[in-house]
């Protein structure tokens, strides 16, 4: 498996997408001039969080309507939960999603948070 | 197959020779005589004692009254075959056996089970931690979906989206106290009512979606509130009981391929002739006017209901007391943890008084005398209504919440989900998994 990129050009501002990575689907968002990518798939009945709505740092999941902080992955619906953030870089104009084992260091360069 | 709706989750699913009644509530005022039918199903001639008539199976997808009401199952012979999905605990099967039923059917989700007359059935387990289901029964080709109250796994809905369902009907509407009893300041409930409506309507339009049915019909959830000092909760402002005709109207706006299907008890739907209108034209008055002739009309039963209701039995406090000391001190101390509460109950009455039970202690004495200072979560309610929860007389003690005659408040205000599994079944084995998964 290798790291995963897309151009961030093809991710508007809160215009969530799903993208394949490792295995596993992956929700990239665009919030605040920031990007975040986390597990795509809502803690709660398992619905892809990718086709929820945006509305500014919130993300309401379709499925039942559990809301997240973008920034944080944490559930503001039932504040037990959060999303299993994926480590990922922003390189010139390019997003890299990165295997969990070669999570980047650089903190400058970081833009996923997990929870905490 | 024929499919005949009775209110609420109720369907009456004839196929291949057989009769399948799914959840009958056949009979008003559940939850100590707060939820009425959408539309009093006297007003559609519709009886208990006719519709148990020649019934097959009965499916029972959970404990709820609006869906397992005693009244109406007394109508019914104990060996009906009842199909149940298979929880993670007996409870839910122990407390069909108390009511008499002696031929239950536990089946696997997902797995589907053949009747006879090649018809099939499947449960689904929700994926949540409560002991819900729903149904698919098939025959010859044609498929009914009846999701009762249950939220389903992604993964099941889109099984069956790939099945192609004929007829599915959806939960559409809120069925529990957030935000409705809460303490907010007027300007921020009305907005929360708002938002969680808007929330519930977009969360039904993206499961008919998802599912594909040709027909989609609004069926489980609401309740048509008549209580006069409970009236406000029909109200679209501060109510999150959703009127079905707004549900139909926003599924009929999403665009969906599926065809919007407003049914009313008795209304059938038949996969030869398609819908048949069989309810009064009485029922098909806007809902306003409706609740408010029905609660006319109602309001010497409710009254007189009212007055009949036990008083609160002498010594409640003690019974308070013991009862949560021994559910909470049946839990791990990882689950107390996770729950971390400061429960305040203010209970009203003769034999009211003031406890708090407190999951942060550990030396088996949880509940304590007054209201701690800082406390999480309080509900302030009658005596008489806690009552036969803390004595065991009533076993399912989220019935309580959902009569809606009580007031709560919480700090932070935060969803404490923990405390709310606990509260709806404090099974510590079941807590227990559940936490190590989740």
């Amino acid at each position: 498996m290798h790291n995963t990129e897309l151009s961030l050009t093809d991710l508007a501002e809160n215009s969530p997408v799903c993208i394949e990575h490792d295995g596993s689907k992956v929700l990239v968002i665009r919030s605040g001039g920031r990007v975040f990518a986390y597990e795509d798939r809502c803690p709660h009945a398992f619905w892809p969080l990718s086709q929820g709505t945006v509305a500014g740092p919130i993300i309401e999941c379709p499925g039942h309507g559990w809301q997240f902080d973008v920034e944080t992955g944490r559930c503001l619906t039932s504040p037990a939960y959060c999303l299993k953030s994926v480590p990922s870089t922003v390189e010139g104009g390019t997003i890299v999603l990165q295997r969990e084992e070669k999570s980047a260091t650089d903190s400058s360069a970081t833009v996923s948070h997990a929870c905490s | 197959m024929r499919v005949t709706y009775y209110g609420q989750a109720c369907t009456l699913t004839e196929a291949g020779g057989l009769r399948i009644l799914t959840d009958p509530w056949l009979t008003e005022g559940a939850y100590q005589g707060t939820w009425f039918h959408t539309h009093l199903l006297a007003d559609a001639g519709v009886r208990p004692e006719h519709v148990a008539k020649g019934i097959d199976y009965l499916f029972l997808s959970h404990e709820h009254q609006d869906h397992l009401d005693v009244a109406t199952l007394k109508h019914f012979p104990s060996n009906i075959p009842v199909l149940i999905c298979r929880f993670a605990t007996t409870k839910f099967r122990k407390y069909l056996e108390v009511l008499g039923f002696t031929n239950i059917r536990e089946v696997d989700s997902g797995q589907p089970l053949m009747l006879e007359g090649e018809v099939a059935v499947t449960i689904f387990s929700t994926a949540e931690y409560t002991n819900d289901s729903a149904i698919l029964i098939e025959h010859n080709g044609v498929r009914m979906f009846n999701e009762t109250d249950c939220k389903l796994a992604f993964g099941d809905l889109e099984k069956l989206s790939h099945l192609g369902i004929d007829i599915g009907f959806y939960m559409f509407s809120g069925a529990n106290w957030y935000p409705i009893l809460y303490d907010y300041p007027e300007d921020v409930m009305l907005e929360m009512v708002r938002l969680r409506r808007r929330s519930l309507l977009r969360s039904l339009v993206q499961r008919v979606k998802l599912t594909k049915p040709r027909f989609a019909v609004p069926a489980a959830g609401p309740c048509m509130v008549l209580a006069h000092d409970l009236l406000a909760l029909n109200d679209e402002r501060q109510g999150i009981f959703i009127d079905p005709e707004v549900a139909v109207r926003e599924l009929g706006q999403s665009k969906l391929a599926s065809h919007p299907l407003y049914m009313v008890a008795t209304d059938v739907w038949d996969s030869d002739k398609g819908f048949e209108p069989h309810a009064p034209a009485a029922l098909r008055v806007p809902r306003s006017e409706y609740i408010r002739s029905a609660s006319e009309r109602m309001a010497p039963q409710i009254a007189a209901a009212r007055a009949a209701e036990p008083p609160a039995h002498s010594g409640l406090g003690d019974s308070l007391v013991k009862y949560f000391d021994a559910l909470v001190g049946a839990q791990t101390e990882s689950v107390r943890r996770k729950i971390n509460a400061k429960l305040a109950f203010d209970v009203t009455g003769p034999q009211g008084g003031k406890w708090t039970v407190d999951f942060s202690l550990s030396n088996g004495n949880f509940v304590r005398e007054g209201i701690l200072p800082d406390w999480t979560y309080k509900i302030e309610v009658e005596d008489k209504l806690i009552s036969p929860f803390v004595t065991g007389q009533e076993p399912f003690f989220e019935d309580l919440l959902l009569s809606l005659r009580f007031r709560c408040s919480r700090r932070p205000d935060q969803y404490n989900e923990p405390l709310y599994h606990f509260l709806y079944e404090p099974d510590p084995e079941k807590l227990q998994n559940w936490y190590a998964q989740h």
